[in-house]
């Protein structure tokens, strides 16, 4: 079956600075993924690592310096609306800023509606609605001239996917769903997602640096550092038997909600993130607990190791 | 309205609906002058108040109160037409820079940061008097509105800026909405209450201006308006011979004018901010 | 943690309302309706609960920032300052500027955003230290503040520099270490780890978790994520509608979950390695200024009795350290309605 997306060395380099001491940070360093269909993939990393720069430019809001992407094999053109011509989806982080806070929530929907020709009359575009609200545990009496501020965040975020569902996309790009919203109610967004995926065949890229709820609903995951993907594989390899040592830092560091779990040992933190961006060889080299020599000079490739892809020297 | 329930509450807005009442009544009395007010020598000259003449009669021979109706008639086209035009050019000028960004909107503020550092006031001096004898208020609208829309397009334009990077920005885009109707369904919202209290003080500058060109004599001093009422009273010297009733008409009605636009603006764009809107919004 | 610690911070029957007047309505928020505190010596006491819960408002309170439209309905606020109860809501403006900071410190939500921009990060320290530190002395406690960061973890160097070439976290970490300058006896943090990556989170409640054993003071801490108070309060009180309505220990509170809403809590939670499906704490909380009447809880509550709606249940005590309102386990002290 045809892979519903594919990435392919993509790079995204920014200029910062003055005119007289210019330097170029790359965002995001010639990686390389690939989604299937019904799938859910997550791109997880701290911040400054790229994923929501990724994700912006699979979604067509931002061009990539060099590298390609196609979306069911067909490549995506410079400033290509991919939400018209690929069913591509998007869902945001800031529940309460994914809505103008002076317009009704239901004038988004009727405006997708008339954009993109989904009913012929107003009652057919309200039961397209309703189908859609149900489908994420609301209906549209509830919703119907409300706005942003009468809901909750959890609430806006998941009316926030039923109008990405609007269209019936084919994938959703979901950047940090879920870290504006309650701990409590996280659940309820990343179970919808599953039930998009088995009921809907609609496959979703997850973007996130919570790698509890990264476990929970993903399939595949991609763990990336300071623009590279460090570890890349099935959720159950990648998280369960980290291979990477930023992958054990990160997989260490979740909270547990359970007393008896606390942190063992401490952590330290990195000094100027601009540094480890600039590094040669390895960007992980300045805390990596077992660095070698080597990694301060030379970058390492993406190694295999038992289906997983890991970019480190301790494999070479 | 519940809108102007509520904004009747606040003083200021009552106050200054009162006034303007009463200013566009007389403008629309205008209409029933029985005296020709570009005619001289209608009624006799000097005149103090009286049950005839209710704010008595000038030095040239004129009703002061029908005067007044035309002046207050006319200074109010003249500056509704300047607050009006120079609104639109604001906006469309503001929403284009700063949505599209680039060379568009560095051309277009290169523009409007011109018409804002030239000294204005030479400016209109000159044009004024080249263009006097075809002076009408039609074209004094115009004049001042070419003037008056620098300053609010860059408001307008931070506004959009700040607006597009915005993540409702993003939604509405995936919505499938245009560049045109994203502008207006999503940005024209947040800059209302700016547009309209600019408007209003827009308003009151063009006044004010008219003036101080009708006082310097570089307009048609033979239409009737606040201004040049102003200019025929200092010419015949009125403080000087006490002529109280001449002098003071156009001064007052002007400064009821100014009062009761100002609060008019303070009023509306309180109640019309996004903050305060965003809380009373639903909340019924 | 020892039971018969000393009682460093006591409200008793709190109420503090907002009160809003927009064009003609008025509208009452009840964010802290009721709430009998009494926080240790030497301890970090949680407070944990969803957004809304009127758990920010609880710490403005606690803080003695009680400023219009919020006012202070009812109850009272005491502070245990030099062995003695003083009751902070009678004190004038100038005494509570006193208290504060050198007392009680206080981190605002989103806290990386409060260091000026324009000063150097060793500028706002001198600022604070001398607003708080007579003259001669100033010096002196600058050099401790330096030594103060090194201890706690920060680069020895960061004094130097600028708000905007730290990263969020960092100067999450570099407004804590400010708060706990002066030694102060209690810090109050308001979500001081939201929005933060999982592994600065980490280095945050690191930080805390090594001031409060330095300075064996207490730290309430305010978050809606049980995973947080787990790895780092002692006790834990579950606030909801502006109402405690469980306390414990961390281990009871874990181990023994009494209330439904607790439950909800904990169990919505993912717990890493298990994917077994799990769900979020149904229905949405009430809105404060409209609420239910009885217990709070009772429509989002699967268990909900006839006088769930009628009545707020008192507190129970199944230990000594473990109370809980609810129905379900007891009639609290209260009793039923008559």
């Amino acid at each position: 079956m045809e892979k519903l997306l594919e990435v392919k060395d993509l790079t995204k380099q920014y200029a910062q600075g003055s005119l007289i001491a210019r330097i170029l940070i790359t965002a995001v360093d010639h990686i390389s993924f690939y989604m299937n269909q019904a799938e859910i993939f997550t791109l997880a990393g701290e911040s400054g690592c790229g994923k929501t720069t990724t994700a912006k430019i699979v979604l067509g809001f931002e061009e990539a310096t060099s590298g390609t992407i196609l979306h069911s094999g067909k490549p995506q053109t410079r400033k290509e609306k991919v939400w018209i011509t690929e069913g591509v989806q998007a869902i945001f982080q800031d529940p309460f800023s994914t809505f103008n806070p002076l317009r009704t929530v239901d004038s988004y929907f009727f405006d997708t509606v008339k954009n993109y020709q989904l009913a012929q009359s107003k009652q057919d575009a309200i039961e397209l609605i309703d189908q859609k609200l149900r489908a994420v545990g609301l209906t549209y009496g509830e919703f119907v001239g409300k706005y942003p501020n009468e809901f909750s965040g959890g609430q806006l975020q998941r009316i926030s996917i039923a109008r990405a569902l609007m269209t019936e996309p084919k994938l959703l790009i979901a950047d940090e769903p879920v870290s504006m919203v309650d701990a409590s109610l996280r659940m309820s967004i990343v179970n919808l997602f599953k039930k998009l995926r088995d009921e809907l065949g609609v496959s979703v890229l997850y973007i996130t640096h919570d790698l509890a709820t990264a476990y929970y609903v993903s399939d595949r995951i991609a763990i990336m550092f300071r623009g590279n993907i460090v570890e890349m594989g099935t959720v159950e390899q990648v998280l369960m038997n980290p291979r990477h040592p930023y992958t054990r830092l990160l997989r260490d560091s979740i909270p547990q909600a359970d007393p008896r779990k606390t942190w063992a040992d401490t952590v330290t933190l990195a000094e100027l993130e601009h540094d480890e961006y600039l590094r040669e060889g390895c960007k992980f080299a300045g805390r990596c607990p077992m660095v070698m020599e080597r990694c301060k000079t030379q970058i390492p490739g993406d190694i295999s190791v038992e289906d997983v892809l890991v970019k480190c020297h301790l494999y070479d | 309205m519940k809108t102007l329930r509520d904004l009747f509450r606040d003083y200021r807005f009552a106050f200054s609906f009162g006034v303007l009442v009463i200013i566009l009544v007389m403008a629309f009395l205008s209409i029933f002058s029985p005296y020709d007010p570009t005619l001289w020598n209608v009624v006799p000259k000097d005149l103090k108040p009286s049950a005839e003449h209710w704010l008595g009669t000038d030095s040239n021979g004129q009703d002061i109160f029908w005067q007044a109706t035309f002046a207050v008639r006319n200074s109010l086209i003249i500056s509704l037409i300047a607050g009006l035009v120079s609104r639109v050019i604001a906006i469309l000028v503001g929403m284009i820079a700063g949505y599209q960004g680039g060379t568009v909107d560095r051309v277009l503020m290169f523009i409007g940061d011109s018409l804002l550092v030239i000294p204005l006031f030479l400016i209109m001096v000159m044009l004024a008097m080249l263009v006097r004898q075809y002076m009408n208020l039609v074209i004094l609208g115009l004049m001042l509105s070419v003037f008056g829309w620098a300053w609010d397009a860059r408001v307008i334009r931070s506004i959009i800026l700040s607006l597009r990077e915005r993540d409702f920005t993003k939604t509405a885009i995936l919505s499938g909405t245009g560049t045109v109707k994203l502008v207006l369904n999503e940005y024209m919202p947040f800059a209302m209450p700016l547009i309209f209290s600019t408007l209003i003080n827009n308003i009151a500058w063009a006044i004010g201006l008219e003036i101080t060109l009708a006082i310097l004599g570089l307009v048609n001093l033979n239409v009737p308006t606040l201004g040049t009422m102003l200019n025929w009273a200092l010419f015949y010297q009125s403080i000087l011979l006490g002529r109280w009733w001449w002098i003071l008409t156009p001064v007052v009605l002007s400064l009821l004018l100014f009062i009761a636009l100002y609060w008019m603006s303070v009023s509306i764009s309180e109640y019309l901010d996004p903050r305060t809107r965003i809380q009373r919004v639903g909340a019924s | 943690m020892d039971s018969q610690a000393e009682t460093i911070l006591r409200t008793e029957k709190l109420k503090a309302f907002y009160v809003l007047d927009m064009h003609g309505t008025q509208k009452i928020v009840k964010a802290v309706n009721e709430v009998d505190l009494e926080i240790k010596e030497n301890e970090i006491y949680g407070i944990a609960g969803e957004s809304g819960c009127g758990k920010s408002t609880l710490l403005k309170a606690l803080f003695n920032a009680i400023e219009p439209p919020l006012r202070l309905i009812g109850g009272k606020i005491y502070y245990r300052v030099n062995w003695e109860d003083v009751d902070v809501t009678s004190l004038s403006p100038e005494e509570k500027r006193k208290l504060r900071l050198e007392y009680i410190s206080y981190i605002p939500q989103g806290s990386m955003s409060v260091l000026n921009p324009v000063m150097k990060i060793k500028e706002s320290y001198l600022d604070f230290i001398a607003s708080h530190v007579p003259e001669q002395s100033r010096r002196e406690t600058l050099e401790l503040a330096q030594q103060h960061i090194v201890e706690l973890g920060l680069p020895k160097n960061i004094l130097n520099a600028y708000p905007h070439q730290l990263s969020g976290g960092m100067r999450q970490r570099v407004t804590i270490a400010l708060s706990a300058l002066l030694n102060p006896r209690i810090m109050i943090g308001d979500e001081p780890t939201t929005a933060l990556d999982v592994v600065v989170q980490r280095g945050v409640i690191q930080m805390l978790k090594d001031i409060q054993r330095k300075l064996k003071n207490t730290i309430i801490l305010v978050t809606h994520d049980m995973g947080v108070h787990a790895n780092v309060a002692n006790r834990i009180g579950i606030m909801y509608a502006g109402k405690i309505v469980e306390e414990g220990t961390t281990i009871q509170i874990f181990d023994n979950p009494l209330h439904p809403y607790t439950q909800f809590l904990i169990n919505s939670l993912p717990k890493f390695g298990d994917k077994m499906m799990r769900e979020s704490v149904p229905g949405s909380p009430p809105s404060l200024a409209d609420l239910p009447t009885g217990c709070p809880f009772h429509p989002r509550c699967p268990h909900a009795r006839d006088i769930c709606r009628e009545q707020m249940p008192g507190f129970s005590h199944p230990d000594e350290t473990h109370k809980v309102a609810c129905w379900l386990i007891g009639e609290g002290e209260h009793g039923k309605a008559s």
